[in-house]
Order: C-alpha cells, then structure tokens, then sequence
C-alpha cells in the first residue's frame, strides 16, 4: 500500500504516459486519478488522443506525430498540482442497487471461498450484500467494473490457471476486489454469483451501466427472480434500482 | 453521399478463416472497456487505400492466413497488400502492393500463403458498413461494428459508396520498401516498462536477448510466446492499469503475451515492456512458429522510426 508524495509520471507506449499516484487500490488515490481525468478532459491538450483513469494512474495516450513526450510533461504539470487536492471523502455519487442470485449453478467458485475463508456460504453472502462498494474503474471488455475495496475477510487469491470462460454476468472477487464479466471471458476469479441486469449497449446513450465513482450495492435474489429479470433485461438499468 | 449512390460491390463465397471489415480502429473508449480493434498492420492498410486513391481510413478488409473467394458485383478498382497469399484475379496472379481492375462477375480468390499472415483488399470508395463509435473496425470479441459485429460468412454482400469507373486510378505498383519483411525470424522495438523495476536484472537480459516463438494460440486479441522464462522479483500482479497496444505482458508462467488491438484495455499483470507502433505492423504479419526478439529504444527513436516510415510514404504519394 502506497500513497505517492508526488505523481509519477513515466511511458507506457510510445504514444502512452502514465501518470502513478500511488500503489493501491484505494479511494483516496482514485479520488486524484478521477479528478485528473476530469480536468484532462476539459482541458482538450494538444496531441492528447485519450485518457484511461485505472485504480492508481491515469493513461494519456497521445500522437508523438502532434506531440512529444517532454510538452506534453510540461503541460501536464498545473493539472497535476490541482489532482493532488482531490478530497479523500467519498462524493456523493449515485448508488446502483443489483441483484445478484449467490445460488448453485451461479456460484460455482462458493464452496472454494467457503473453504479459503473458513467462512459458512451465508456469511460470504452476507459480507458481500453488506454495505455500498464504489466502482474503481472500468476496463478489460466493454463495461466490466472493478469494484471495492472489499472486506478482508473475502480476500480470496487468483486461480493459478485461470477460466478460459466465465459466464456473462458473473461475479466474481479476488485480489480486494469483486467483478461483473459482462460477455463470457477468461477470467481467474472467484465465481459467488451471477446478475442477469445489462452493463454494456451500444445503442444506449451512457454505453455503460456503471462509472467509474458509483456506489455499488449487490442484493440477494432467487435463482426465481434472477431468471424473472432476465427474461426483462434486454437494455441498461432494467433490474437495477439507482438511489 | 446520399443512400443510392451504395451498390453491392463483392459477394462472398467461401470467408476464409478470418476475414473482418477493418479501418484504423475506434479511439476513445478505452476507458470503458472499449479496445480500439481496427487493422493489424496500419501501414499495409494505409498503403491498400493509397493505391486505389481512397482517404487513408476507408474501411478495407482484412484476411487472415487461409483468404476468402469474392465475386465481384460491380466494375471498379482495387488493390491488395500486407501478406503474399496467392492472391489471384479469375486466372491472374495478383501479387501483394498491387492495383487492379475488376469487372462485375470477376472471381478474387487465395491459395497458399507465401509469407505474412494478414492481407488487406482495398475498393476504391472503401467498404461501405455503419459507422459506430466513431469506426467501421469490426471487433469480433464484443460483437459490433464491420459487417454485422462479425467475420465475414458465405453470402454476405458488402456495399460501396463510390461512383463507378474511377478514371483517375490506374494500374500502379506499391514501391518494394513499403512492402512487408519477409523472414522467419524478426526483430521489434520496445519501450522498456512500465514495471522494469518488478523483474530480476537476469529476468530483462533473459527477455533481450532471447528468442521467442508465436504460438498457434495467437490472434487479434493478442500473441502469446513461448520461450524463456522471465523472472519476476516476487509477485506478477500489479494493481490493474491501462495496457496499451503492443503492451508486453508477462503473467506468472513467465513467458510474455504481446496484448494487441482487441485485447483487454486494462490488466493487472506486470508489463515488461510495449512494442513500439511502427512495429506493431511487423507483428501483425508474423505466422506461428516464426520467431521473435525484442530490443530496447528510447522515445526519440521509437517517434523518428515511426515518423519516417511515414514521410517516405507520403513522398511516394500523398494522402487524400
């Protein structure tokens, strides 16, 4: 766990810098990741193709044919002075409520958590279903969020050789964290449940159901209701309650 | 160009094993999830549209290894480049960096791979599929854009929005130097990092100064190697962060993955390095089983390898 004093900015690509604020996967350090990526956005830097806000940096991805790597350093340097006064406080963003069945077929990884965390089937549920999580950042296939931090006591590793397919819909935790794979994916997770609600449409102004600084409560629901919203879920936001 | 200048301008009869409508890609989304897709080998792509005088981003297609059977619907230019696949116009060999002309009925269709691995067919006027977020690339994984959100099929027909007979093409060849390396062996540039620092000293010298072999489980998504292995300081697991194109990949087997256009846009395993765009195109082109090394570059490099392939392009002839 690290909170970088300064930012640390280095290439990752010939047309990428990252720019590191610390080495966690906190709230405090995505709160200054976020608020990078928003005054970046405004902004409109020359040669800037576009930007990738992750747990911990941020990604500028430019054009060296528009713009070289030391301007855009400089350029750089008044936004990141700003990003490091972002609040540690949680902002009061919107909170998305979703079902989730933690049920038999849905949960096929429950009986190793179980084990892992010397935990009955009912307290992971318990723990997962307990309080709002906040969505870190969104990436890997089109609107997976990476959501957290979670209780200590589901920290469950990787799988050593992971999935080559995990169901879409599939939530999984590990490594502090808890995901939804939204199209069938290989994935190393832990599987404990599934959701059927939607989280990418193309033809959906938002695209994603989730952003980055959402509130995220799961709620626990019959394989029964799982498959009633299913039947339902044929765009974003169908099954899900935003409070 | 209003919607009846489209005609149907190829039929496919057999689709090769990957054939997909692609353009540069779709920039912007990353952050999403979105990976940009668009065509493997941007140069050959970008000279494909050159030689039939379309803009540089009109949507070709892209064949992979074994190509399709097209039937031609209409009269108009083309133009094929990247990979040598024994391409042939009805009995005509075409060879790869060249124009041609077709007529309604004519038959294009490829035999054994020479060299290379992908191929890339330009009509003049482009191929005419929606644009979605910005891009006519197909991104197979997800499911949209191109034809459809797929590969190509047996019966497809795609459109064109072009005017026929374009007089000003003409039969014209691809200088050699724009042409792909041919080799069984090749060597990419690199960037070294971002997490240099969560290797062993003999981990980097074991990546620079070996030899790696692409294996059959490569595709648009990404390569991955077989070779030495890479050791790590302790963990492989970084706090997931943006992998860009040509990121290298090394998971805790120890052997790398290159991550490429459909690839995932974030990752939380260390990355010993990211090959550089200009060589983006050789990677593009290398078959399973042809060998790979990896050397480092500084940025200054990386930036005048990239910017003087494409001045020499343009001084062969200029964008539209």
């Amino acid at each position: 766990m690290v909170l970088y004093d300064q930012p640390q900015i280095k290439p990752n690509s010939d047309c990428g810098l990252r720019i590191a604020f610390g080495d966690e996967r906190t709230i405090r350090v995505n709160r200054r990741v976020r608020k990078l990526a928003h005054l970046l956005q405004s902004a409109a830097l020359p040669g800037v193709i576009e930007l990738i806000p992750t747990y911990a940096s941020l990604t500028v991805l430019y054009d060296p044919l528009q713009v070289d790597y030391m301007s855009l350093v400089e350029y750089l340097q008044p936004f990141l002075k700003e990003a490091m006064t972002a609040s540690a406080e949680e902002e009061s963003s919107r909170l998305l409520i979703i079902p989730v069945s933690y049920e038999g077929e849905y949960a096929p990884d429950m009986r190793y958590v179980c084990d892992y965390t010397k935990l009955q089937s009912e307290r992971v549920i318990a723990l997962h279903t307990a309080e709002p999580y906040y969505v870190f950042q969104l990436g890997f296939t089109p609107g997976c969020p990476f959501i957290g931090p979670l209780q200590e006591a589901l920290n469950v590793p990787l799988m050593e050789t992971p999935r080559t397919f995990t169901p879409t819909g599939a939530v999984a935790i590990s490594i502090g964290q808890t995901v939804i794979y939204p199209k069938a994916t290989p994935g190393g997770m832990r599987i404990i449940g599934r959701t059927p609600v939607k989280l990418f449409q193309l033809d959906h102004p938002a695209l994603t159901l989730f952003r980055p600084g959402d509130r995220v409560l799961f709620r626990a629901v019959s394989q029964a209701e799982f498959l009633a919203i299913e039947k339902e879920a044929v765009g974003l936001m169908t099954g899900v309650e935003v409070r | 160009m209003s919607e009846n200048d489209r005609k149907a301008i190829i039929e496919i009869l057999t689709p090769g094993i990957l054939t997909t409508v692609q353009d540069r890609g779709r920039p912007g989304y990353q952050s999403l999830g979105i990976a940009e897709s668009g065509a493997m080998d941007t140069f050959s792509f970008v000279a494909a549209n050159r030689l039939v005088k379309n803009p540089d981003n009109s949507a070709c297609l892209e064949t992979t290894l074994v190509g399709p059977k097209i039937r031609f619907l209409m009269s108009t230019w083309g133009s094929l480049t990247g990979a040598h696949l024994s391409a042939r116009l009805n009995q005509y060999p075409l060879n790869p960096g060249i124009t041609f002309k077709a007529e309604a009925g004519d038959l294009l269709s490829f035999g054994p791979r020479v060299y290379g691995m992908r191929a890339y067919l330009a009509v003049a006027g482009g191929f005419d599929v929606p644009v979605i977020l910005g891009s006519r690339s197909t991104y197979v994984y997800a499911g949209f854009g191109g034809h459809e959100g797929r590969a190509l099929r047996k019966g497809d027909i795609l459109f064109t929005s072009t005017k026929e007979d374009d007089d000003e093409s003409a039969f014209v060849e691809l200088p050699a130097e724009f042409q792909i390396e041919k080799g069984d062996s090749f060597r990419v540039h690199v960037i070294t990092g971002p997490h240099e620092n969560r290797f062993m000293e003999e981990g980097l010298q074991t990546f620079f100064n070996s030899r790696y072999v692409v294996t059959s489980d490569s595709n648009r998504m990404g390569y991955r190697l077989k070779g030495p292995k890479i050791a790590h300081r302790d963990s492989p697991v970084v706090v997931s962060e943006a992998t860009p194109l040509g990121a290298v990949q090394v998971p805790g087997q120890g052997t790398p993955v290159i991550l490429l256009r459909e690839r995932g846009t974030t990752g939380g395993y260390t990355k010993i390095a990211c090959v550089i765009r200009r060589d983006l195109d050789i990677l593009a082109q290398i078959f399973p089983g042809e060998g790979i090394s990896f050397r480092s570059v500084d940025l200054s490099e990386a930036h005048r390898l990239d910017r003087e392939r494409w001045e020499a392009l343009e001084s062969w002839r200029k964008p539209r």
